[in-house]
């Protein structure tokens, strides 16, 4: 038996194994997806009893971490019988494990006594990975072969060897292949400094003691989640998340979830959830998987996260539906569409017996494309705004949204706006500001959502335009009283006569030079009933500018005198009295900046009318 | 990538000879036998209707010694020796090579080229070779062609040279990840079995030739049969006149609205030809550009159609036949590039090129080898694994030549055959109502050419058309006095019978109609038309392809009142008036 402190020594040595594991890379890649915004993971996991699992994770978005754990079971599986130490495998395909193909996943078995027993892992967005479309994504795709082009699990090593045939392959297959040959260099060292870790602690414990830790790491993740839902009232609770329009013209796409709290485990069933859709936006096992266990991760914050804490959740998910598409259905869009919303509904679900765990833990989208020459280089350009993804941080219990990104998000970084205007024609008019009463409403509020204005500016002839975005029909979750996102939405050309309001998608649209675009990118849920806010931190607000006296009135019941800026304490407490009564039998209320924001694009009539 | 072979060597002996000749056509045999084969086992329209494939023995140099479909003498000879080269040391005994890509000496996405080697006392003797298309391989819409690519990846996925077999064991990773990128994954499984097959039948006749003739005669026919050729094929071309030939063909469609010329400079010099096309048009983003494998194809065939059926094609041809272009041009198109159409058009801008080019300097017996085609799919809007090829009912566009009326397709396009009207009808689930020829449609001329075709498909609803028309103004040319073909025509009707305006080229756009008409250009005549006889002239009145008013018109033929019989005196007048 080994002793926990042993066991916990080797459990930070693994933690920092994938943490440097991944640093190696995001430092040595090319591509500004890693190198910036961090759109990877790196994950040790353990072979054992035919299963690959999860020991330690790091960086980045919930969905790399989790996706890696079904793509290296892909590969154990493919490769039975025929897996050597000095093999690299790579798969990225959504049917043997991933969530869509241009997230490649890089594996370096460590073999002893024949047995590949520990398994360092990277896994990360590529720039492009070939196919029909430039970068793999378009909203237009149909089928999966419209997403890139696909692979099996590959040894790009075989016993140590370059397979210079399939690496090639992998490379005529790509649009950028400089940079994929750089990237996939850094993966795969990435994964060889792992290996070099991992064989480090082998010869300072043995192999016995780290294989002993490594079933103590994952019974003591167990343990204290069992531990945890044994405190959660049983029951079934169910919830759900409607994705806008999937881009086919087909709209109101259900999540729908029923997580049942048992005596120490947890079933999270999503029968009655939408048919797979003809578009892009299907999620594949080990996608909704990696939704499934982000959400669990983010409510449970204090235990390891390792394949031991999986074991208690049991996930059913139907085949043909939108959590788990039969092939050839494309996944290209469903990383964050509908991935989000599965998490946002599991989010939800939790609410009913840990709701003081629970809140915002995903985004919506809001992606742009800009196409065209560029006038003072004479090249083509492609503009990828990463800055005007939605903020989507929500509250919590007893914490305000704050910055960018939701915490499983934060990973990713945001490039810098001054630097984006040296590399596309382009000039930011108004950036990253906060807009007032945009926040969603909350004893603890959601962060605010923000906007741009991004003006054309050294095209050659103006720029075509794509759109894609979800949250406006039907944003972000509130939790436990709190409001919903305020949601997104763009123009092209604001407050013009020839003004175009975008609330979906649009394709090919163009600007000439010299033309406006404006994004509102939303900001996460509330938390709690907005009339227990305390009114001196919703004054705050309002001298902030984050709240209107008007949005103060109308969505906290806190009454603010214009000229002395002071709370009216005793038309404050009237004036909640009144609206708990009317939000008793209206509990669909709607926030002042959100009705603001859909009487702007036309969902919300003047009177009120939806 | 075609290198030209240094001089053949003397004449062998007659003894050596005449075992060199036996063997010459046993390997010619082994590649014809391939192919018999290969369309027996393989279940593929493509390949058993189609026929669109090639079997071969490549030498150790990769210069093709037999191949059973001269039209992919240059892919063969550029698969084969950009995949030798690539596995130049680590070819082993059991191994099957596989490439697809069109940047690697390749066609277009959809053909499939396998390479097995041939080991006898553990050396490396020759190349065994497939080369196929197959109906998908990934790309945006089913089947590869097509017409919005602006790109390589559009058309699928191509592959570069990969082992799929090493050292006789399946490489389980790489036929994955080949099956996975195809729509039909089991249409590719199978015909990959079938094209294994016909590789297995090929290494078992080199063998029993060995055992039966011994390994150094064999050895020595692989080059004789080059020879051979090559001294045909140089005979050939030491008669006709030396100089430079300047010639060009324009295709009025490439696929995006834009007309594209290609340009050759035939240098006709003693026994040597090159065919030099650097000055076409460059290169487009649109898929009627043409690998210099494609290139190669079309140019030579002008040159096969001289030489006949005696000769067979194989290196030997290549070494007295010079097939060059500068990069970047729609006949030698590098990058990703698509080139999905490029065996049709602009191939067929390239052969007719070179038969203008050629004419100027032999005398040629024959018109046009090849006509405008369309491209004409559709599918059902719900699904995508569907391919319906209309435009296979477009069964017209032949030629004239010295001494024969044109009939049919062009010869080039008739290796394939024709599926039965009624068992289309019946497994596409789509009624054909009228297939017949156009009265007054063929390019006239002393030999007239095909008359073109009209097809009436009725249509099921809620169908998505891919199409790229050509021949809107005129069919294939005549030549030396003979008319060109008339245009093709397009039409799909609506149910209050007017025609709906059909683009030049759309990819998968729905057109509302019940019924579609596709009349395919006519072949082009040979030789002035007052030359024919008025009894062909008169025959084809009886069987209703020509008019009496046409056959007075164009013809000079005039008929008794009762339309049975030449009115002699008539005729002489008529045609006297007409010189």
């Amino acid at each position: 038996m080994i002793d926990p402190i042993t066991a916990e020594i080797i459990r930070n040595h693994m933690e920092c194994t994938a943490a440097e594991i991944i640093q190696s890379m995001v430092r040595s890649t090319v591509s500004p997806l890693f190198n910036e915004a961090h759109d990877c993971a790196a994950g040790v996991f353990y072979y054992n009893n035919g299963q690959a699992q999860l020991i330690s994770r790091a960086d980045a978005v919930p969905v790399h971490v989790y996706g890696s754990l079904t793509s290296v079971q892909a590969c154990l599986d493919f490769f039975q019988g025929d897996l050597n130490q000095g093999d690299v495998i790579i798969v990225s395909d959504p049917y043997y494990g991933g969530t869509h193909i241009p997230d490649y996943t890089v594996v370096k078995p460590v073999f002893y006594n024949g047995q590949p027993f520990f398994l360092p892992s990277v896994r990360g967005h590529m720039l492009d990975s070939g196919g029909p479309v430039p970068s793999s994504i378009s909203c237009e795709s149909r089928e999966v072969w419209h997403d890139g082009c696909r692979f099996s699990p590959m040894k790009l090593y075989e016993k140590g060897e370059l397979r210079r045939e399939v690496w090639d392959f992998l490379m005529a297959n790509n649009r950028l292949p400089a940079i994929n040959t750089s990237d996939l260099y850094a993966m795969i060292g990435a994964c060889k400094l792992g290996e070099d870790r991992i064989r480090g602690l082998c010869d300072k414990y043995g192999l016995d003691t780290l294989c002993q830790a490594v079933d103590w790491i994952f019974d003591y993740s167990e343990r204290k989640f069992r531990e945890k839902i044994r405190q959660w009232p049983k029951g079934q609770y169910a919830a759900e998340s409607i994705l806008d329009a999937d881009f086919t013209g087909r709209r109101d796409l259900k999540v729908a979830v029923t997580i049942t709290v048992g005596d120490d485990s947890l079933e999270v069933d999503f029968t009655g959830s939408a048919a797979q859709s003809d578009g892009v936006i299907n999620s594949v096992p080990g996608n909704t998987l990696s939704y499934v266990y982000g959400m669990f991760s983010a409510v449970c914050s204090d235990i390891p996260i390792n394949s031991g804490f999986f074991r208690p959740i049991n996930v059913i998910i139907p085949y043909g539906t939108v959590v788990n598409p039969a092939p050839p259905a494309s996944t290209i869009g469903s990383t964050v569409v509908i991935g989000c919303d599965i998490g946002d509904a599991v989010m939800k679900a939790c609410e009913g017996f840990a709701p003081d765990r629970v809140g915002t833990a995903t985004i919506d989208t809001l992606v742009h494309w800009a196409f065209g020459i560029d006038g003072r280089t004479g090249q083509y350009s492609v503009h990828y705004d990463y800055n005007i993804n939605p903020t989507a941080s929500g509250a919590t219990k007893g914490v305000d949204g704050w910055g960018a990104w939701p915490a499983p998000f934060a990973a990713l970084t945001l490039p810098s706006v001054e630097v984006t205007e040296i590399q596309y024609p382009c000039l930011y008019r108004q950036c990253c500001d906060f807009i007032t009463d945009s926040a969603a409403p909350g004893q603890w509020r959601g962060s605010p959502g923000h906007a741009f204005l991004r003006q054309i500016r050294g095209s050659a002839s103006g720029m075509m335009n794509e759109y894609m975005m979800q949250g406006l029909r039907h944003p972000l979750h509130g939790f436990a009283g709190g409001r919903e996102a305020c949601g997104n939405y763009a123009l092209l050309r604001p407050n013009r006569p020839d003004e175009v309001i975008i609330t979906e998608m649009v394709s090919q649209l163009y600007s000439a030079e010299g033309d406006e675009l404006f994004f509102l990118c939303s900001g996460g849920g509330g938390w709690g009933d907005p009339l227990n806010r305390d009114p001196a931190m919703v004054l705050n607000d309002v001298l902030d500018d984050y709240v209107s006296i008007e949005g103060a009135a109308h969505d906290y019941g806190v009454v603010i005198d214009r000229k002395s800026l002071t709370v009216d304490t005793q038309a404050t407490s009237e004036l909640r009295r009144k609206l708990k009564d009317e939000r008793a039998t209206d509990t669909n209320w709607l926030a002042y900046g959100r009705q603001q924001i859909l009487k702007r694009v036309g969902l919300l009539t003047a009177e009120g009318g939806n | 990538m075609v290198q030209q072979p240094s001089k053949p060597d003397a004449a062998p002996t007659s003894a050596e000879g005449i075992n060199l000749e036996i063997l010459r056509h046993k390997i010619y045999a082994i590649a014809l036998e391939m192919a018999a084969q290969l369309v027996n086992a393989a279940q593929l329209s493509e390949i058993n209707e189609d026929r669109d494939f090639a079997t071969g023995l490549v030498d150790r140099q990769g210069n093709v010694v037999a191949i059973d479909n001269p039209l992919q003498l240059g892919a063969m000879t550029n698969c084969a020796k950009d995949i030798l080269n690539y596995f130049k040391f680590d070819m082993k005994d059991g191994d099957v090579v596989f490439s697809s890509d069109p940047q690697r000496g390749g066609t277009r996405v959809t053909d499939f080229t396998l390479v097995k080697p041939l080991f006898v006392d553990n050396a490396l003797m020759l190349y065994i070779v497939v080369r196929s298309r197959i109906p998908d391989i990934g790309g945006w819409i089913f089947g590869s062609l097509y017409p919005g690519a602006q790109e390589a990846f559009g058309e699928g996925v191509p592959f570069t040279p990969v082992k799929l077999h090493r050292e006789g064991r399946p490489v389980r990773d790489m036929i994955t990840t080949l099956l996975l990128n195809s729509r039909h994954p089991d249409s590719i499984k199978t015909a990959l079995a079938a094209m294994l097959a016909t590789l297995e039948l090929g290494v078992k006749r080199v063998v029993q030739l060995i055992s039966a003739y011994g390994m150094k005669d064999v050895e020595r026919s692989l080059s004789y049969s080059q020879e051979y050729v090559e001294r045909r094929v140089r005979a050939t071309i030491a008669r006709w006149q030396d100089g430079v030939y300047e010639s060009c063909c324009t295709l009025e469609n490439d696929g995006g609205g834009a007309e594209v010329t290609v340009r050759v400079k035939a240098h006709i010099s003693g026994d040597q030809l090159s065919l030099d096309f650097s000055e076409s048009d460059e290169q487009r983003r649109t898929f009627i550009n043409s690998t210099l494998s494609t290139t190669t194809g079309a140019a030579l065939l002008p040159v096969l159609a001289v030489i006949g059926e005696d000769v067979p094609a194989n290196g030997g041809l290549l070494a007295a036949v010079r097939i060059a272009c500068v990069p970047g041009r729609v006949t030698n198109a590098t990058g990703k590039i698509p080139v999905g159409w490029s065996v049709i058009h602009c191939g067929a801008e390239i052969t007719h090129a070179v038969v203008q080019a050629l004419r100027q300097a032999a005398d040629l017996n024959y018109a046009s080898l090849t006509a405008p085609s369309t491209l004409l799919f559709c599918r059902p809007r719900q699904d995508r694994k569907k391919r319906l090829d209309l435009g296979v009912w477009g069964i017209a566009g032949a030629s004239a030549c010295a001494g024969h009326d044109g009939w049919g397709r062009p010869g080039a396009s008739s290796r394939s055959t024709l599926p039965s009207i009624e068992e289309w009808e019946s497994t596409k689930n789509i009624h054909i109502q009228r297939i017949e020829y156009v009265k007054d449609s063929a390019g006239a001329g002393k030999w007239r050419g095909a008359p073109a075709t009209q097809a009436e498909i009725s249509l099921p609803p809620d169908l998505l058309f891919t199409l790229c028309r050509e021949g809107q103004q005129q069919g294939a040319a005549g030549s030396l006095g003979g008319a060109p073909g008339c245009p093709s025509v397009l039409d799909i009707i609506a149910e209050n019978g007017i025609a709906q305006t059909i683009p030049p080229s759309a990819t998968e756009i729905h057109i509302t109609g019940n019924m579609l008409r596709l009349i395919v250009s006519s072949g082009g005549g040979y030789g002035p038309a007052h030359e024919r006889t008025p009894e062909a002239v008169l025959e084809d009145v009886m069987d209703g392809l020509i008019s009496q008013e046409a056959a007075a018109h164009t013809y000079g033929v005039q008929f008794t009142s009762d339309g049975r019989a030449i009115d002699a005196a008539a005729t002489i007048q008529l045609r006297k008036n007409m010189e």
